[in-house]
């Protein structure tokens, strides 16, 4: 299905970078993308389950849960960070900034696991 | 005319900056004194040598002088930085600020341009037969004047805010242009041959702009004027049938004008 | 146990100043009046990783060694590079990022902050249009309109709203009553369901609905009956809300910068507060995110001409984001070397600045396991800035704070870290 992707500040994804990126309550703020109850319906899935996103520059998995701030239609959330960024588009039009909201990616249900940070890191192949 | 070729024979890690490489600096330098010539290797200063072979004939006048770079230079900024006379043909893409506060002479590309070609240029010609990125004839970085002066031709499409600031001379663009064409143009001749995506004439305050394809959409700032048929703009005849438009009103006493073709454009007007 | 009163804290551009540290064996245990955010800031979290010792990778493991050998690697690599970037700076104080600019200067590197990624487009824009900007105390004494346009203080300010627009000033005796509030989101937010008015506008249509405003500000028409999702008379009626306004402030985010158009929507935006000060006072204060990013800023300014984005290659200070940004730089595979300090962009840039981040020399000056360290190939761990080092930070509206040591640290800190590294550059460009 293909969506409008946002990305931005949720204040638990703010608790979490403090608290520590190699915590477990990381993943539980960052590795998910909100949506509208009418979306996970239409994806036929339950709050909770895993979702796959697929971007023109990569892609990545993300646990799919009830948003609380309502989105316009068929547009998903997921707080900024790394998992979001495997998915944004790149983009600066020379401004610097590159583009990380309203950018349009396709989103299907999945059983593959969510990356913890570090294997998430290790996508890139530093060595 | 005398040419004087340049090849690049290694490409650089990082990008080469050649604002040294026209024909105002290599007037009455022979050609060992031209593979001399100081250029930027990120923050290092080289001689040209290093890496382009420099053959040909030198001249005395800027204006007797063509240098031809034949050979990529994607990775080379600055080309024919200020300019005023002479001819520049690059046989390939350039980076970014081809033609960069130009005053005169002549440039053509043969490939793509990255962003900033022709900006605040004052003179002369410059003609992409690819395609050019954004900020095609701009203002410097928080300047309110872009081009002054001149004639920018762009084959193929451009990226965003092209011809922003825009005070004078025209651009032509024979394909598309991405969103904000002509944001804050102040005068000049802005033409688009092909489609545009969003906010043409953005913030404008003076000036023409002509899109003789498809516009997506058009801001609300603007005031609808009928329908005008065969336009004359500085002089030149357009033929066509053209939607008008005067703004943006959103800028105190704007009076730039906006012609859309009629042909696709209903869905524009009020 | 002991107290410690007024301890600013280093997260978010609000810089809270009233914030209560319980403090152990040289050890913050506890907060009074933090938010959540700045709490987690303040407390180790168990199990989060602190890095105490320099890291250097060698072959895929990174291996101890002394900050000596740190600061020797990392002068080298910066001294070699041909087009280093030296990107962050935006949770450490003014002091240190002062230190970067010499260094930047000697290395002649691009400096750049994290507002590359923020509010780069704001920087942009003022430069065009200007900054009619006023403190936060001016918005709790004064302010009876507040506009929050494509932000969402409630999760990324946590307490600004209460500190500062919610709160009983002079001429606001009542705090909230005495105040409109205008939310501009496409999402029915946290901070927009507390709106009296919500300008749900579709998203990447922020600009378009400006210049809209901006037509009918100067009693023209608006074209459609529809703009961005809302209908004339609304935002007519926005209109008028604005010019009716005793003190109207407007407070802006990621939301509009982050849209298409980035720049161009804040320099319209801006535009307009100006132009709405023929009706009534009108100020703006763009929504600093990390603590120090405007001080950056700042200090930036006052010692090159240019906020952000600054390019020492020639010698002397060149500016163009869009060339000159960290992002632009990794993108198109420009820099060949990368020093990270008081930031993360391995977790907040995109992927694809991250596959140059790979393959250049990276340092990464940082006191916790981050997405960042994870890339980098040497790792120097600095005290935390607000917490075990002193120094000044600049809040949203451009009023410096001096921040507290709280607690002692056996760790170098930024500017002693900076300094050495500088000493070092300084003797190895003397010797080319």
């Amino acid at each position: 299905m293909i969506v409008n992707l946002s990305t931005g500040r949720t204040v638990w994804q703010g608790q979490a970078i403090e608290s520590g990126k190699d915590l477990k309550m990381y993943i539980d703020a960052a590795a998910i993308a909100h949506l509208n109850d009418d979306m996970l319906a239409r994806l036929g899935i339950k709050s909770g389950q895993n979702i796959k996103i697929i971007a023109p520059e990569g892609d990545v998995v993300v646990k799919a849960v009830a948003t609380k701030e309502n989105l316009p239609e068929d547009t998903i959330y997921i707080p900024l960070g790394p998992w979001a960024n495997r998915v944004v588009d790149p983009t600066t039009n020379s401004t610097a900034m590159p583009c990380f909201k309203n950018i349009p990616v396709d989103i299907m249900p999945t059983d593959e696991e969510v990356l913890d940070m570090p294997t998430l890191m290790k996508v890139y192949g530093k060595v | 005319m005398s040419e004087i070729i340049i090849t690049p024979k290694i490409q650089s890690n990082v990008p080469l900056e050649i604002p040294n490489v026209k024909p105002d600096v290599f007037a009455g330098k022979s050609i060992d004194e031209i593979k001399e010539v100081e250029i930027y290797q990120g923050n290092e200063i080289v001689k040209l040598s290093e890496f382009f072979e420099v053959e040909g004939e030198s001249a005395e006048t800027p204006g007797e002088i063509k240098i031809i770079i034949d050979g990529d230079a994607s990775n080379i900024k600055r080309i024919g930085q200020g300019m005023t006379a002479g001819e520049i043909i690059v046989k390939g893409d350039v980076s970014m600020y081809v033609g960069l506060d130009m005053k005169g002479g002549k440039i053509i590309v043969e490939g793509n341009a990255a962003s900033w070609a022709g900006q605040t240029m004052k003179g002369g010609e410059l003609e992409i037969m690819g395609s050019a990125g954004d900020y095609v004839g701009s203002s410097y970085r928080g300047d309110w004047r872009g081009m002054s002066g001149g004639f920018i031709t762009i084959h193929g499409n451009v990226g965003y805010e092209i011809a922003e600031y825009l005070s004078g001379g025209k651009i032509v663009v024979k394909g598309n242009a991405n969103h904000m064409p002509g944001i804050h143009m102040n005068s000049g001749v802005l033409i688009i041959e092909g489609n545009v995506t969003s906010r043409t004439g953005g913030e404008m305050s003076g000036g023409t702009i002509i899109v003789k394809g498809v516009m997506d959409e058009f801001l609300a700032g603007f005031k609808y004027l009928g329908i005008e048929r065969d336009i004359q703009v500085n002089g030149e005849d357009i033929p066509g049938v053209f939607y008008k438009f005067t703004g943006d009103y959103a800028i105190k006493g704007a009076h730039g004008t906006v012609y859309v073709a009629v042909a696709g454009n209903k869905h524009i007007v009020p | 146990m002991e107290l410690v009163n007024n301890v600013i804290c280093p997260f978010c551009g609000t810089l809270c100043d009233d914030i209560i540290c319980k403090v152990e064996n040289e050890e913050i245990v506890g907060t009074y009046n933090a938010c959540r955010i700045g709490h987690s800031k303040f407390v180790h979290a168990e199990g989060a990783m602190r890095y105490t010792k320099p890291l250097l990778r060698k072959n895929g493991e990174f291996v101890e060694i002394s900050y000596d050998e740190a600061i020797e690697k990392a002068a080298q690599i910066l001294v070699d590079a041909k087009r280093p970037v030296m990107y962050g700076w935006s949770c450490t104080d003014c002091a240190s990022q002062e230190v970067g600019m010499e260094l930047a200067e000697e290395v002649r590197a691009v400096i750049d902050n994290t507002a590359s990624v923020c509010h780069g487009p704001s920087l942009l824009a003022v430069h065009d249009t200007g900054y009619p900007v006023c403190t936060l105390g001016e918005v709790k004494n004064r302010a009876d309109v507040v506009v929050y346009w494509g932000c969402n203080p409630f999760h990324a300010h946590p307490r600004h709203i209460a500190r500062h627009s919610y709160a009983r000033g002079f001429f606001r005796e009542r705090g909230r009553p005495d105040r409109t509030m205008i939310v501009v989101d496409p999402r029915n937010s946290d901070t927009a369901k507390l709106a009296d008015i919500h300008l749900q506008l579709e998203y990447n249509k922020d600009y378009e609905l400006v210049d809209a405003m901006r037509s009918a500000l100067k009693g023209h028409d608006i074209l459609y009956d529809e703009v961005a999702g809302i209908p004339r008379e609304q935002i007519i009626g926005a209109v008028e809300a604005l010019k009716k306004a005793q003190f109207g402030i407007l407070f802006f985010g990621m939301g509009i910068t982050h849209s298409l158009g980035k720049h161009r929507n804040i320099d319209t935006a801006i535009m307009m507060t100006q132009e709405l000060n023929q009706f009534a006072k009108w100020t703006l204060i763009p929504m600093r995110g990390h603590y120090n990013v405007n001080g950056f800023n700042q200090v930036c300014t006052w010692e090159s001409g240019y906020p952000f984005c600054v390019d020492f290659a020639t010698g002397e200070p060149r500016y163009n984001p869009g060339e000159t940004g960290t992002n632009d730089l990794l993108q198109n595979k420009e820099a060949d070397a990368m020093m990270v300090i008081a930031s993360d962009p391995g977790a907040h840039f995109p992927q694809r600045a991250l596959q140059t981040m790979i393959e250049i020399p990276l340092i990464s000056i940082e006191p916790h396991r981050t997405p960042t360290t994870e890339l980098a190939d040497l790792i120097i761990p600095p005290a935390i800035v607000g917490m075990e080092a002193e120094g000044t930070a600049y809040r949203m509206d451009g009023v410096p704070l001096r921040m507290k040591k709280v607690v002692e640290s056996d760790l170098l800190t930024d500017n002693q870290i900076l300094t050495k590294i500088l000493e070092r550059a300084q003797e190895l460009e003397a010797s080319k």
